[in-house]
């Protein structure tokens, strides 16, 4: 099950940086990673590389990491979000998610196959919204953030993506 | 569909992932202190080498002044007595007593201090904080034309500073209340984007092109790390403010929230064609309704700044530029056709849908009760001082605030940022006054600049260290995550 622990940056946010406990950011952080990509760009190979390439960046610019003036969970998901700008223009034609549960199909079980035909569903839906409510879909139910951490990294009001949020989930219902 | 279905749909990284991307870290981890200790050595050996090198000429060289010494010790005893003479009339060194031969007339009769003549004692400047003895001034040899204070003031160039198209007024407003008769030189300004302004004033080697910059955003990491490279990294940097304008309509006007597209497809003079984006039609749209249908049925009507204002050139570049590049057919046309995007981007239609009005206390209310519908752009000051008669703003995003506009969430808002480069403040006329007036920007802006001063927090910050040199770690978060 994905971990649902709080963001250890910000738990931990009044110890120096030097002092970051790494093994239970990564450990809290890369499902969180890993699940932004799947709800996002799709294609599971793609997601592992995605998820890697953010760890990467992130691992070796750590040092340069100020926890005074952004927490680390906040830091990580604006490289996660360049990362998959980046690999957005670099992709023609764009085709969220749809190829991304025939791929996972190396985990076989029968749950696995349910869960992964919904999202490939789902992934079709959220392909006609537009760009930043597929962000939204995505930081909310892919990286289980809440809506504080989202309206930081999207520069919307809190209240903002709270009524988005509610806003898309109906529309999504509506055409399931 | 529910919230806990979406959650239901998430799955751990397989286990396997989780442990080679874990590996693959560590591994950095170690190639990144393999490379360390490499570069420690080979600058360990560089520095042995180094030293063993400058023992041999070392050697050497004692060994030749040991040859020669029969010849110079003959000269040695000429100029030792030569200086025992030139020292005589010093009255200083000798009793009071003492009464100069001759008519005492020496080139040192002026020298009253024991200043070397190019220190900055000499040179009749105020001891700045930050300044350094290192500079050609202080360092040059004393010439007969430099010993005299004014013939070295006036050998000293004036100020130049380059200033963001956003921020020229107002640089412009603060050089004109200058108090005059600063020394005759005024600094002369350049207008020029921030990009081209970071490089000119970290030009390599001794080109020098500009002693300050102001501009609307703090300089990059990979700006300032070009300086570094350049030799360049005293740089003194002060928050002076920001630029803000608010989007906002009469205080009895149903609230809206907009967002800068929506603005954007309702005042530029030509839009994408809805059914072919890559065509571009004269803008059709009149009410709001037909930008986005979630918007209410109300008509189309902007009151904004006058053209050629610093309030324009702000409306342009955060508004109406951030709603241009949200098309996707005008994004694309950024590099392939600059001058075509600009065109789209900046130029607003010149019906009666948007117009401009002045930004006075009683033009604005006198509009807005006219016309309930309208929007109105106006500057941060403005709205504050007259929030009374004015609604929530209109645009998506937090309410402004200087909170707001500090952490970079307000979109309709920019920094004004100053940067000195501290080599050159010893080598310009008044280079230290000029930054401590630009630092003071706020006594001198005009109030329809846009301009908005720091919080009293910042604004402590900042008179605590005006001279404080910027260093790699102060440019983390915002323009330094990799990319």
């Amino acid at each position: 099950m994905v971990s649902q622990q709080m963001d250890m940056a910000n738990a931990g946010s009044r110890e120096p940086a030097d002092k970051v406990d790494w093994d239970a950011v990564y450990a809290d952080q890369l499902p969180r990673i890993y699940n932004y990509f799947r709800f996002r760009l799709g294609g599971e190979a793609e997601v592992e590389d995605l998820t890697a390439r953010t760890f990467e960046k992130a691992w070796s610019a750590r040092a340069r990491y100020r926890r005074d003036l952004a927490g680390f969970s906040t830091w990580l998901f604006r490289i996660a979000q360049n990362v998959g700008i980046d690999y957005l223009r670099s992709r023609h034609p764009h085709a969220p998610l749809d190829a991304a549960v025939d791929l996972a199909a190396e985990i076989t079980p029968e749950l696995e196959a349910a869960r992964d035909s919904d999202l490939s569903r789902l992934g079709r839906l959220t392909a006609r919204l537009p760009e930043r409510e597929q962000e939204l879909i995505a930081l909310k139910y892919g990286a289980a953030l809440n809506n504080r951490e989202i309206a930081r990294l999207t520069g919307l009001s809190e209240s903002n993506v709270g009524t988005s949020l509610y806003r898309i989930v109906q529309t999504l219902r509506s055409q399931w | 569909m529910h919230d806990e279905f979406l959650k239901a749909l998430r799955r751990d990284p397989p286990p396997q992932f989780a442990r080679r991307l874990k590996q693959q870290l560590q591994a950095q981890d170690a190639e990144a202190k393999r490379r360390s200790w490499s570069r420690r050595t080979r600058a360990l050996v560089f520095l042995i080498v180094g030293s063993a090198f400058a023992s041999g000429m070392l050697v050497l060289e004692r060994q030749s002044s040991e040859k020669s010494e029969p010849a110079q010790s003959q000269a040695q005893t000429q100029m030792a007595a030569a200086k025992s003479d030139s020292t005589a009339y010093r009255p200083r060194s000798l009793g009071p007593g003492f009464v100069p031969e001759g008519n005492g007339a020496t080139p040192f009769d002026n020298d009253n201090s024991h200043e070397p003549a190019g220190s900055p004692a000499n040179m009749g400047f105020p001891a700045q904080p930050g300044s350094t003895t290192e500079g050609p001034a202080a360092a040059a040899p004393s010439t007969p034309e430099q010993t005299t204070q004014g013939g070295l003031i006036r050998s000293q160039p004036p100020a130049r500073i380059a200033v963001s198209p956003l921020t020229d007024a107002l640089v412009l407003s603060v050089l004109a209340r200058r108090p005059p008769g600063k020394l005759g030189a005024e600094p002369r300004t350049q207008t020029i984007e921030a990009d081209a302004a970071f490089a000119g004033l970290c030009a390599p080697g001794n080109a020098r092109q500009f002693d300050m910059v102001v501009a609307s955003r703090r300089i990059a990491h990979a700006e300032f790390a070009t300086c570094r490279r350049n030799g360049i990294d005293r740089i003194i940097e002060s928050k002076l403010g920001y630029q803000a304008l608010v989007l906002t309509g009469g205080r009895d006007s149903t609230p809206m929230k907009l967002s800068a597209s929506d603005v954007y497809l309702a005042i530029a003079r030509k839009i994408p064609d809805p059914l072919e984006p890559a065509r571009f039609i004269d803008n059709p749209n009149i009410t709001w309704d037909q930008i986005d249908g979630k918007l209410e049925y109300r008509p189309i009507a902007l009151f904004g700044p006058a053209r050629a204002t610093p309030l324009h050139r702000l409306f342009a570049a955060a508004l109406l530029e951030r709603g241009c590049n949200a098309q996707r057919s005008i994004e694309r046309l950024r590099l392939a056709d600059p001058d075509l995007h600009a065109d789209l981007c900046h130029t607003v239609r010149d019906d009666r849908l948007y117009s401009e009005v002045e930004q006075t206390a009683s033009l604005i209310p006198q509009n807005l009760w006219a016309d309930p519908n309208a929007f109105v752009l106006v500057d941060y000051e403005f709205y504050r001082e007259n929030r009374g008669q004015l609604s929530v703003s209109a645009l998506e995003g937090p309410e402004p605030s200087t909170a707001a506009f500090a952490d970079g969430t307000y979109p309709l808002a920019r920094p004004i940022y100053l940067y000195v480069n501290l080599t050159h403040l010893t080598r310009v006329v008044d280079a230290y006054g000029l930054m401590r007036e630009l630092q003071s920007m706020e006594r001198y802006a005009r109030g329809d600049s846009g301009f908005v001063r720091l919080d009293e927090q910042d604004a402590q910050q900042q008179r605590s260290r005006p001279t404080q040199t910027l260093s790699e770690s102060d440019l983390i978060p915002e323009r330094s995550v990799p990319r």
